[in-house]
């Protein structure tokens, strides 16, 4: 009786249509405790953590949460602040993207002109609309153009175009970006900067203060107006400042502040790095790239404006000089630069490039691998404390596979 | 303040308008978070929703709280709708505090999940391995904590999450604070913290303002302790403090 029951059932079993929902399921190594695990993704969303049997064995690659880049100003030739910028580029960019383990950026438009930021916002907006690429860009950052004019703390930004705060020319800029500007960087100390921050933080962008000369008072008052961030510390700094009274130590003090750093091994030296992430710690420090337009591209010489730049395979220089024009490095090569400047878990270094950031813009559905969470997931190797990518899968789906 | 007292463990005080009240709830959950984060390095915390939440959230983001440090969940969330839709409790705490303090981990109670059976499992868990040290809660016109209304309540629950049906009074309330367009779009069903879960949290703070929860604070105060009214329990919790308005306390006597 028992086994005709059994039979019935089985036969019931191979009638019903197996259903049509594509679950894939990933083998890997958590970038949490270095233990095997097997994640499943369903209709782009996590469905399950889970242990695997203990006999199989799996592929000898890491899987992590994808990683989030709130610090890019343009890609495989594409400059999300230059004047030929399309809905066509910015889909571009973001492929490529895919290929270095960045699911989720915020494009990153500089000081220009103001008609070019308005034109640009806007291009970026239409391109968010995108069905294929759009959920991975859920906002965009503005640096500028309400920073220091003083020479050194502007780094590249050009005099002409910086400006004192104005809300209403930014909620200008805003409307344009169909409120897409999740992330502006200001310097606190010029005219006006103070109120336009609460008024930002009221309105809820998030204010991080950058290339600025404020001091310990002007940056304490732009954190009780509601600044969160400090960006790419180090770095949009003049190189000779007081000892004892500079904008860096304030910011390394003050636990209201984040930071992020462009550990791409050139921008900050290995002493600085590891300074600030001991000062800062994990919770309070977050990887950005500030990549150039021509990181992606092949290594050569290339003419941007007036000036002949050099993609080296790390960096871009200015070959007259020699001196350094920008960064050219994706945040994975910066996971690996902080494994190795700073000997850290690689928990805490994929917590500095996705989780921090997805936990300060509320993006809730990324930057942890759980259940019920977007599938924006990376498969990579570590070879020589470089982080190698293998596979990156956005929204459930796999959109690269190494060769 | 203008006046407050203690009846069996709980803690009361009444204060001139919302917005005196919402500052003080917020003071006192910051003093134990903080002190939390002090001890243990974090801190796991409990959030409430509704219209009465309201002042409390606006002053509690104002504090000087490391958010960083801080693991938030909530206390129910209706059956079957969206976090996108008007009346999701994920969405009132995404919009009313947690996009503005970015806490270190937020668990959402996910009322539309496919199996809600594992999703409630899940939250169990999640909250035993996070012992809470401050559930802010309310208490509904007909004297519910969290959705344990009077039917349903069960001061020995062994479970610490479940699926409810919600009574007429609750849902005519959620009705009237204009979350939902008619009665008939008020869900029938949530998922909510049962009260043995809400009375392990270590320190409880509860805000209730308006003189729609007059009758509900006074039966709180002082009807017998049973699940007819199921805030009477509170007064047997060691560590909680009540934060009434005038309007809210209109019906205590003197
Ligand atoms: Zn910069």
């Amino acid at each position: 009786m028992k086994f005709l029951t059994l039979c019935f059932i089985f036969i019931l079993a191979l009638m019903i249509p197996i259903e049509s929902v594509d679950t894939i399921t990933l083998h890997g190594i958590s970038y949490l405790d270095e233990n095997p695990v097997l994640v499943s993704l369903e209709n782009g969303k996590i469905s399950a953590v889970e242990q695997p049997n203990q006999n199989t064995d799996g592929p000898d690659v890491y899987i992590a949460p994808g990683l989030i880049d709130v610090q890019i100003n343009g890609y495989v030739g594409v400059d999300f602040s230059g004047p030929d910028l399309t809905v066509e580029g910015v889909i571009k960019a973001t492929k490529a993207l895919w290929k270095a383990g960045v699911t989720t950026y915020f494009p990153t438009i500089i000081t220009s002109d103001l008609d070019r930021i308005k034109k640009n916002f806007a291009i970026l907006a239409e391109a968010r609309k995108n069905p294929e690429i759009g959920r991975s860009i859920p906002g965009f950052h503005l640096e500028g153009p309400y920073i220091s004019p003083l020479a050194g703390f502007r780094g590249a930004h050009l005099e002409k175009y910086i400006r004192k705060p104005n809300w209403k020319e930014f909620q200008e800029l805003q409307e344009a970006a169909e409120n897409g500007i999740k992330l502006i960087t200001v310097a606190p100390e010029i005219d006006g900067a103070i109120p336009f921050i609460r008024k930002c933080v009221e309105s809820g962008v998030v204010v991080s203060l950058g290339h600025h000369n404020g001091s310990a008072e002007q940056i304490q008052l732009a954190v009780d107006a509601g600044a969160k961030m400090g960006t790419h510390l180090g770095n949009g700094c003049a190189n000779e400042i007081n000892r004892h009274h500079n904008p860096i130590w304030p910011q390394l003090s003050n636990d209201a502040i984040t930071v992020s750093i462009i550990a791409d091994g050139f921008h900050l030296t290995q002493e600085e790095v590891r300074t600030f992430y001991k000062a800062k710690g994990v919770e309070n420090t977050i990887l950005v790239s500030d990549a150039l337009d021509l990181a992606g591209l092949p290594p050569g010489e290339y003419v941007r404006g007036e000036r002949k730049l050099v993609l080296t395979p790390d960096v871009v220089k200015l070959p007259k000089e020699n001196v350094l024009a920008g960064a050219a490095s994706p945040i994975s090569k910066c996971v690996g630069v902080m494994l190795d400047y700073t000997g850290c878990s690689l928990k805490n270094a994929i917590q500095m490039a996705s989780t921090n950031p997805a936990r300060l813009f509320s993006l809730y559905g990324l930057g942890e691998i759980e259940v019920g969470k977007q599938a924006d997931l990376i498969l990579f190797s570590i070879e020589d404390n470089q982080v190698v990518i293998k596979q990156t899968y956005v929204d459930g789906k796999l959109v690269y596979k190494q060769d | 303040m203008t006046k407050s007292f203690t009846i069996d463990q709980l803690q009361a005080a009444v204060y001139g308008d919302p917005n005196e009240m919402g500052e003080a709830a917020a003071d006192f959950v910051k003093s134990k978070l903080n002190g939390a984060i002090q001890q243990k390095g974090e801190a796991n915390l409990i959030l409430a929703t509704g219209a009465s939440q309201f002042s409390f959230l606006k002053a509690l983001q104002r504090k000087a709280i490391d958010w960083k440090k801080i693991t938030v969940f909530h206390l129910d969330e209706y059956k079957g709708i969206s976090d996108q839709h008007p009346a999701s409790f994920r969405k009132y705490l995404k919009e009313r505090i947690l996009d503005s303090v970015a806490p270190k981990k937020i668990y959402f109670l996910n009322g539309d999940a496919p199996d809600l059976e594992k999703e409630m499992d899940n939250y169990s868990k999640a909250l035993q391995q996070h012992p809470i040290d401050v559930a802010c809660i309310g208490i509904g016109e007909n004297g519910h904590i969290a959705f344990n209304d009077p039917p349903v309540a069960d001061f020995n629950d062994p479970k610490w999450v479940k699926l409810v049906s919600l009574d007429e009074d609750c849902r005519n309330q959620q009705l009237g604070e204009g979350w939902f367009p008619t009665l008939d779009d008020v869900p029938k069903q949530a998922l909510t913290l049962t009260i043995p879960a809400i009375m392990g949290c270590k320190t409880i703070s509860c805000v209730v303002p308006d003189e729609r929860k007059a009758e509900a604070v006074y039966n709180t105060l002082n009807e017998e302790i049973s699940t007819k009214c199921p805030a009477t329990v509170l007064r047997t919790h060691p560590n909680t403090s009540l934060f009434l308005d005038t309007n809210s306390a209109s019906k205590i006597a003197d």
